[in-house]
């Protein structure tokens, strides 16, 4: 461990300075193996977080102002707001610069993962929600390491899996929970929502694409 | 995830295109010691992952060291390009070869192979392959090779090889039946014992060496014991007889095993045990341009796009007292900057709102007008309904692409909306300057940078790879946006150096490349260089550059070029003419050519300043988009000294920046006064550095192996070059990355 840290400390002592040589690979490398290395020695990174990101007093002077995303299997968790409306679509944008745009609570698109989802057509699922259950299709729209957008078809059935009252930041709701299972011809994955007793979907588990995982979604 | 493994030979790209997460998973063929697909030193009909770039470090006992670089041009057709050291048979007597001496050989060799037919359920795969084609032929063979998978875990190899492959067991050629011609192999003659101006250079195709002579019998099997292990054994058809120049390898069986271990996908380890003399071991690390580590990028979400309320959009005329002109170009200016685009100028009337920019951060100039067509949709008057994106580089109004402003509103986040936003963009020359109000040039105008260096010169010439390192310090002033000063010194750590070891290159000619090995050695502060560089739009298809000063470590003087390159042609046309003087080799400020002699006592190099050497130097220079990702190009006209002639090139672009190509350039230099090589030469690679970092950067690396670097088809290395400077707004690159323009 010390001997990892110490190899760091001589990289540091390598950077480059000045205007030109911001950016510059040299630096790129550097922040990788830096990551790297706190990462295996358990030292700086994303480890047990000191203060939330958000309390319930700012939710309650604020009512509806905030999104919680957690993302990376827990690793990372930030508070959105709301940036622009389009239509019923409403882009959040943590202080990081991490957009996720909802339609009706329904993951449309992402900005600023490894793997984004440029867009996304998921009417269907929240008819079917609404519904009670039901199957839908989905389109999803990536973009590949080639720059080239990859557009995928998926079948989903939902169903009403039982009914669960949640705590979100100290606040119980009594909710359903619904199951959307997917299948497309390169991925398949689960969803899960949340729904409270006015249809809004105030918890959710949703995939975005392979490199990028689950994001967790909560509504304080 | 991996549930299970199969191996098959050729339809690999298949199985990935239908591969649910669970699927059975082809790991790819493990590679030879010469570090193509293969056994060990046998090579198999297997084919790389299209794309993939394998480098391989080897070493076998006698058979010395060997890096090599394979490249899976098409799912077909491979290209490997090779550095080897090893011990050489020099035949003094041929009358007497057991008095023969050995003498270590610095080698370079190009191979090709292309797969004619896939595996299918009773057919092996069938692949044609030439070993060392190009250079002297050290390894010099040709082969036909069959694989064919048995069961899930089992490759079968057989193949026919000529040449080197066709030296044990060796029979009459089958291809005599077609022609007693192919009976008999031509010896190759080398430099030193040819007696013809022209013979043994090495470096030129030896067609009419290719399959001919005996053919012999080769085969093996690869067993995958598990995902990660694999044996191979194999019989070999290569006996490595002692010829003149053959390596000196010792053999006492005919029989290779080995082991392939590849702990993670990208890594293969092997030990072997060659020709029952030696013990060998090679590591392969594979690399495919096509498979981002980052995946998409890890760049910042982008503003969303402001959508006006229908009574907005209702307005006819844009109201000069709520929103006058200062406050919206300078709010823009603001909202650009946090993008890493410079607001150049802009044009507002109450229709239409023109936006010339300079993209400083995204390697992609489609998602940079992504960005700056969200970013206008914050401020630009609500009348105005047509945005027009004027990207710029280098000073350069490079295409103008116009987008109705509604369509951005409405195709944001929606499926199909990359398309549907291309379908509505119109491509066309930049606009006039008339109209448009300029923002004055941005501060600072003076940027500096100081680094450590690291300077590696591979295979240059008798030495694998030679290291510089030190520190370096840049500068640059801006004049206006499209006339910059700018500099780099460098002083190296280690302090005075021996010349580098290149091979002495007695010509008619002047040392105009060769000479290299003896700049900058001094220990001393070095000018890599320092020039003014001028670049100006002369019609709206027509681009010119003027830059004079110190343009490169060997030559200053002055260079001017002109281009034609219109937007929507996949042609451009180019001219550049520059007048040189050669550099003082102290890399100072002054001018001179050097000589060298050598001590007849002691044999050290003596470097005796010789007068000066100046040239005029230029190109006509042709360029193609092909299409499909190809790019051609062609220049021809007068090289560093003063010999005539034409360089051709073909690289495959990737969308992601990455480009792998290879050229030749052929002058009136005579072959055996241009040397050992003939002509040349070389693979270039292009990295774009947003694919290991991850976040955006415009910057990339690029370098070239040469197969030598000689005096002949030798060009002076000029920053900035017109080409690369105006095409990334061109529509053809414009196209080529439109998926990030909602990125």
């Amino acid at each position: 461990m010390k001997r990892t840290t110490v190899f760091a400390a001589a990289l540091a002592l390598l950077t480059a300075c000045g205007p030109m040589y911001e950016n510059s690979a040299a630096k790129g490398f550097l922040a990788v193996v830096q990551q790297r290395v706190a990462g295996l020695t358990g030292g700086g990174g994303a480890a047990a977080p000191a203060a939330p990101v958000l309390t319930r007093a700012q939710v309650d002077a604020n009512p509806g102002a905030f999104l919680l995303v957690t993302a990376y299997g827990g690793n990372s968790v930030a508070s959105l707001v709301v940036a622009s409306t389009n239509g019923n679509r409403v882009t959040w944008l943590s202080a990081d610069n991490v957009a996720v745009t909802l339609e009706n609570g329904i993951i449309v698109a992402t900005r600023g993962f490894p793997r984004d989802l440029i867009a996304v057509d998921a009417r269907g699922v929240r008819a079917a929600i609404a519904a009670g259950g039901g199957n839908a299709q989905r389109i999803h729209e990536t973009i590949t390491d080639l720059d080239q957008i990859s557009q995928e078809v998926l079948q989903c059935s939902i169903a009403l899996t039982g009914s669960e009252s949640i705590e979100i930041l100290g606040k119980t709701t009594p909710t359903r929970r619904f199951e959307e299972s997917c299948r497309g011809e390169r991925t398949a994955f689960s969803n899960t929502y949340w729904v409270a007793t006015g249809g809004a979907i105030i918890k959710s588990s949703q995939a975005v694409a392979p490199a990028t995982g689950f994001l967790v979604l909560e509504r304080p | 995830m991996r549930s299970s493994y199969v191996r098959t030979v050729g339809y690999a790209a298949l199985l990935l295109a239908l591969g649910h997460g669970t699927q059975a998973q082809d790991n790819g063929p493990s590679y030879t010691v010469f570090g193509t697909p293969g056994l060990l030193e046998m090579p198999t009909a297997e084919s790389a992952g299209q794309g993939d770039i394998a480098a391989t470090i080897s070493y076998a006992g006698s058979g010395g060291y060997k890096t090599s670089f394979n490249y899976q041009l098409t799912d077909r057709l491979s290209g490997a390009f090779r550095y080897s050291t090893f011990d050489n048979w020099q035949i003094v007597d041929p009358a007497n070869p057991d008095a023969a001496r050995t003498k270590r050989t610095f080698d370079r060799s190009f191979d090709l192979q292309y797969r004619l037919t896939d595996e299918s359920q009773y057919l092996p795969a069938i692949a044609v392959g030439l070993r060392d084609f190009l250079g002297t032929g050290r390894f010099g063979s040709e082969y036909i090779v069959g694989s064919k998978s048995v069961g899930s875990n089992l490759i079968v190899t057989g193949g026919l090889g000529w040449g080197r492959l066709g030296s044990r067991n060796g029979f009459s050629n089958p291809f005599g039946v077609i022609d007693s011609g192919f009976d008999t192999r031509p010896v190759y003659v080398d430099r030193v014992q040819g007696n013809e101006d022209d013979a043994g250079n090495g470096g030129t195709i030896s067609v009419n060496q290719f399959f001919r002579g005996d053919a012999a019998f080769f085969g093996g099997f690869e067993y995958q014991l598990s995902p990660a292990l694999g044996i191979k054994a194999e019989y070999s058809s290569n006996a490595y007889l002692k010829e003149t120049f053959t390596p000196a390898v010792n053999v006492s069986s005919p029989l290779n095993f080995g082991l392939s271990y590849r702990p993670r996908p990208g890594v293969e380890l092997n030990a072997a045990y060659l020709n029952g003399e030696d013990l060998s071991a090679s590591a392969t690390f594979l690399i495919n341009p096509a498979k981002r580590s980052t995946a998409s990028g890890l760049d910042p979400a982008p503003a969303p796009v402001r959508v006006r309320t229908a009574d907005q959009r209702a307005a006819q005329t844009w109201d000069q007292v709520k929103q006058p002109e200062p406050a919206v170009r300078a709010g823009l200016t603001q909202l650009l900057q946090v993008e890493g685009i410079e607001l150049v100028g802009l044009e507002i009337t109450d229709r239409t709102a023109r936006l010339r920019y300079e993209n400083t951060r995204y390697r992609s100039e489609a998602q940079a007008m992504g960005r700056a067509a969200r970013m206008m949709t914050q401020i630009i008057p609500p009348s105005v309904q047509t945005f027009v994106l004027e990207p710029m580089q280098a000073g350069l109004p490079l295409s103008s692409v116009t987008l109705p402003r509604r369509q951005i509103e409405q195709l944001e986040n929606r499926v199909g909306g990359t398309a549907a936003i291309y379908d509505a963009a119109s491509f066309g020359q930049a606009g006039a300057v008339d109209g448009l109000v300029m923002n004055p040039a941005p501060g600072p105008r003076f940027r500096w940078g100081i680094g450590p260096y690291l300077n590696l010169t591979i295979f240059s010439g008798t030495s694998a790879l030679e290291a510089d390192v030190g520190i370096q310090a840049d500068a640059e002033y801006h004049v206006s946006r499209n006339f910059v000063i700018s500099g780099r010194v460098r002083q190296s750590a280690l302090g005075a150096q021996e010349a580098l070891r290149f091979f002495d290159n007695p010509n008619d000619y002047a040392n105009v490349r060769t000479d290299q090995a003896f700049f900058g050695r001094d220990g001393d502060l070095n000018l890599r260089h320092l020039t003014a560089a001028y670049y100006s739009r002369l019609t709206p298809e027509v681009y010119g550059r003027v830059t004079a000063g110190y343009l490169e470590q060997m030559y200053g003087g002055i260079s001017t070029e002109v281009l034609y390159a219109p937007v929507g042609s996949r042609f451009a046309l180019g001219a550049e003419v520059n007048y040189l003087a050669m550099r003082d080799q102290d890399m100072g400020l002054g001018f001179a050519q050097y000589r060298t002699e050598r001590d007849p006592v002691t044999g050290f190099r003596n470097r005796v300043e010789d007068g000066d050497y100046t040239v005029v130097s230029g190109h006509v220079s042709a360029y193609f988009d092909i299409g499909k990702g190809f790019e051609a190009r062609v220049d021809a006209g007068r090289y560093l000294a003063g010999d005539w002639g034409a360089t051709f090139a073909l690289d495959r672009e990737f969308e992601n920046g990455w480009k792998i190509g290879g050229y030749f350039t052929l002058t009136d230099m005579p072959f055996d006064q241009f040397g050992e090589g003939s002509f040349d030469k070389g693979i270039r690679i292009t990295i774009p550095y947003d694919y290991f970092i991850g976040t955006p950067s415009r910057r990339t690396t690029s370098t070239t192996l040469q197969s030598l670097s000689r005096d002949g088809g030798a060009r002076v290395q000029v920053q900035g070059r017109l080409y690369e400077a105006v095409r990334g707004g061109q529509r053809s690159e414009l196209d080529d990355t439109w998926g990030r323009f909602w990125r």
